[in-house]
């Protein structure tokens, strides 16, 4: 049974999916604990380890949040998101943008330029992560609802 | 007799009383002064004094009817008396001033050479012969040695200006001087090589500011390669713009340059022989004499390794935050899933502390690599060397490395000859390189591959080859292989861990042992790393 305050999966009648969030992280540590801690609020998780796995994931389908991280090998985090941008047809979905990068990266901008929910910055708490989830995603159903 | 310059020249010297008219002088001369010898001279005027008091002396003493005028006869030799006192005072005047006049030249000589003050003796001015002699032998001295003195005179700023230049062309830096339009009239050896113009063309022509490309025109130039439709983004916009701020920028930057401003400083990319150097420029306003002279001094530095050193250590800094955050990021997050989540089973706590407690090591392993590697490059670290048998300490780094090699179905193979001289080593240091180089190898080798470490004598090095049979390493980033967090491309996708500073660790070893390490690779069939280390005594091993 999920202990964190942010209950997904339960939240709502039956009927409704339990939601998905893909975690796109090189590291295959960190990835581990993220899923962990996501899948424990009561969410179904997806993974990929660079931005071409990832794009490839979320253009599948069924996804309602993303997590990624900024630097991975192959493709990087903004090289995915700009793809997805680019998908006219899809329809957006909340992302938070995970880096290991200080002050140098104007983060502003990309939230802005991307409408992320949020860039965090490690290290920061998984369980910060998913209350950042809960609430996105709450606020997005609540929009879609009207 | 007067000499044609008698009294024009700045340079002579008058007494007062004496000065006449030319021809009254003449007449007076050679009416009275028939003999131009001074003793002479002198000699006769005594002479007639004596004969005149003798004179007067006879006629008083004999009957006649003048005997009572014998007052009026001693008046007479007094007044001879003191003609001839005063003809000769006035001859004696002269003489004195031909001495007071070679007295302050010879002065004036000592402390010219002192203060580099130029001077001459001077002529005399007035109606005696002996004046004539001395500004004759004046002249005739001065048509003699006249190109003589004003070398003599000139000689010291020669010396000056001589050595000043030949000081300006062997500083090694580059320097230019200009007109004020910035055309160039000298420019320094280390200049003319650092704005291409070394060709042996001339450059009397050039404007500096055309070569250094702070021209409207040139930047015009740059402006329509910038937007050449080759190179044509979706942004276009924000090229026009950065044009047209270059081309503000470059207005100002000539404005600011050619204008009133004693110093300007402004920094300039150059493109010479194909590749870009970055360019601080220092300009100061030459101000000339009534404008001679006048025109702009610049000096001219390349910054271009400076600045490349500056975005290396920034770019190190980056890298080396970046990967202090991961572990910590890990660290963190597992802490906190064992500590927030009540109901976690034994397994997953027992996972994730091993994670911790790995994640932990791995910060660590960080800190001691990029505190080695600090301390290698700040000098540091002391290598304790001794003499050193490498094939004890080489068969030691196999038997740490086999488990490893096992795990992968690697074969590690050893190719040491059974005698090796000894080097001058820090046996620990030595060994975390070699290990290094040998653990890359399996690390990075295939599966079921060969590792094989080889050492043997070359010359007057000892030569240790590590080969694998790896993938190995692309051609643009062999050189980079050895740089401070480095990781090739490859190594980054593989699950391979590791943290970039390996190599630049074992590299940092061998030259402080005075060898290196050099690296083959071919992609696609493996890679050899040579570490070289130099002799220092025979071979204890095998005897």
């Amino acid at each position: 049974m999920p202990t964190n305050s942010c209950n997904a999966g339960t939240d709502n009648a039956s009927d409704r999916r339990q939601p998905t969030v893909l975690i796109v992280e090189d590291d295959a540590v960190f990835r581990r604990v993220i899923s962990f801690t996501v899948s424990r609020a009561g969410f179904k998780v997806e993974h990929a380890t660079n931005g071409i796995e990832g794009y490839d994931r979320f253009m599948v389908g069924d996804i309602d949040f993303i997590v990624t991280d900024l630097q991975m090998p192959r493709s990087s985090g903004i090289e995915m998101l700009e793809r997805i941008s680019q998908q006219t047809t899809v329809p957006r979905v909340p992302t938070i943008l995970c880096t290991a990068k200080g002050l140098e990266l104007d983060t502003e901008k990309i939230v802005q330029h991307f409408g992320l929910v949020t860039v965090l910055r490690k290290p920061f708490s998984p369980r910060h992560l998913t209350e950042w989830i809960c609430n996105a995603l709450h606020m997005t159903k609540e929009t879609l609802h009207v | 007799m007067s000499s044609p310059s008698f009294a024009s020249t700045s340079s002579e010297y008058g007494i007062g009383s004496t000065i006449g008219s030319h021809r009254h002088a003449s007449m007076w001369q050679s009416f009275i002064h028939g003999r131009k010898h001074v003793t002479i001279r002198i000699g006769c005027a005594f002479l007639a004094v004596a004969i005149g008091i003798l004179a007067t002396s006879f006629i008083s003493t004999v009957e006649t009817p003048l005997k009572n005028a014998t007052p009026l006869f001693g008046l007479v030799s007094i007044a001879f008396c003191s003609f001839a006192g005063l003809f000769s005072m006035r001859t004696a005047r002269v003489l004195r001033r031909v001495e007071d006049e070679l007295l302050r030249f010879s002065e004036a000589r000592n402390l010219s050479e002192v203060h580099n003050i130029a001077t001459t003796p001077r002529r005399i001015v007035a109606d005696d012969p002996i004046c004539d002699g001395w500004n004759r032998l004046l002249d005739l001295a001065l048509a003699n040695v006249s190109s003589e003195t004003l070398h003599r005179t000139i000689a010291p700023l020669d010396r000056e200006a001589v050595t000043l230049a030949r000081a300006m062309r062997a500083l090694p830096m580059a320097w230019v001087i200009t007109d004020n339009d910035a055309r160039i009239r000298f420019i320094s050896p280390v200049a003319l090589g650092m704005l291409g113009l070394a060709d042996g063309s001339s450059y009397e022509h050039l404007h500096l500011t055309e070569v250094l490309g702070i021209t409207k025109s040139q930047i015009a130039q740059d402006a329509v390669r910038t937007t050449d439709p080759a190179n044509h983004s979706n942004d276009e916009t924000t090229l026009d713009q950065k044009n047209e701020s270059e081309l503000v920028q470059a207005a100002n930057d000539l404005e600011q340059v050619l204008g009133a401003i004693r110093m300007v400083t402004l920094r300039r990319e150059l493109v010479v022989n194909g590749s870009t150097t970055k360019l601080r420029i220092a300009r100061t306003r030459l101000g000339g004499r009534g404008g001679d002279g006048a025109g702009l001094a610049w000096v001219i530095q390349d910054v271009t390794q400076q600045q490349l050193a500056t975005e290396a250590r920034d770019q190190f800094l980056m890298t080396a935050t970046h990967e202090f955050r991961t572990p910590l990021t890990n660290l963190q997050a597992y802490a906190e899933a064992l500590s927030h989540q009540e109901t976690l089973d034994v397994e997953h706590q027992k996972e994730f502390c091993n994670i911790i407690y790995t994640e932990a090591n791995r910060l660590g392993r960080l800190v001691d690599h990029l505190l080695t590697v600090s301390q290698l490059e700040a000098g540091s670290i002391v290598i304790n060397q001794h003499e050193l048998d490498l094939l004890p300490l080489l068969e030691q780094i196999l038997e740490q490395n086999r488990p490893q090699a096992e795990h992968k179905q690697i074969i590690l193979k050893s190719v040491l000859s059974a005698k090796l001289p000894t080097v001058n080593g820090d046996r620990d240091k030595l060994q975390a390189a070699i290990l290094n180089l040998v653990g890359n190898a399996i690390k990075y080798s295939n599966n079921g591959g060969d590792v094989t470490v080889k050492c043997d004598v070359e010359e007057h090095w000892i030569r240790i080859d590590v080969t694998d049979q790896g993938d190995g390493i692309p051609i643009n980033e062999q050189e980079r292989v050895f740089d401070k967090f480095f990781r090739g491309q490859k190594a980054v996708q593989s699950s391979e861990p590791g943290n970039g500073l390996g190599l630049a660790f074992s590299r940092e070893i061998a030259r402080l042992h005075q060898g290196d390490i050099l690296l083959q690779s071919i992609p696609g069939q493996g890679s050899t790393f040579t570490m070289r280390l130099p002799i220092s005594g025979q071979s204890r091993s095998g005897i």
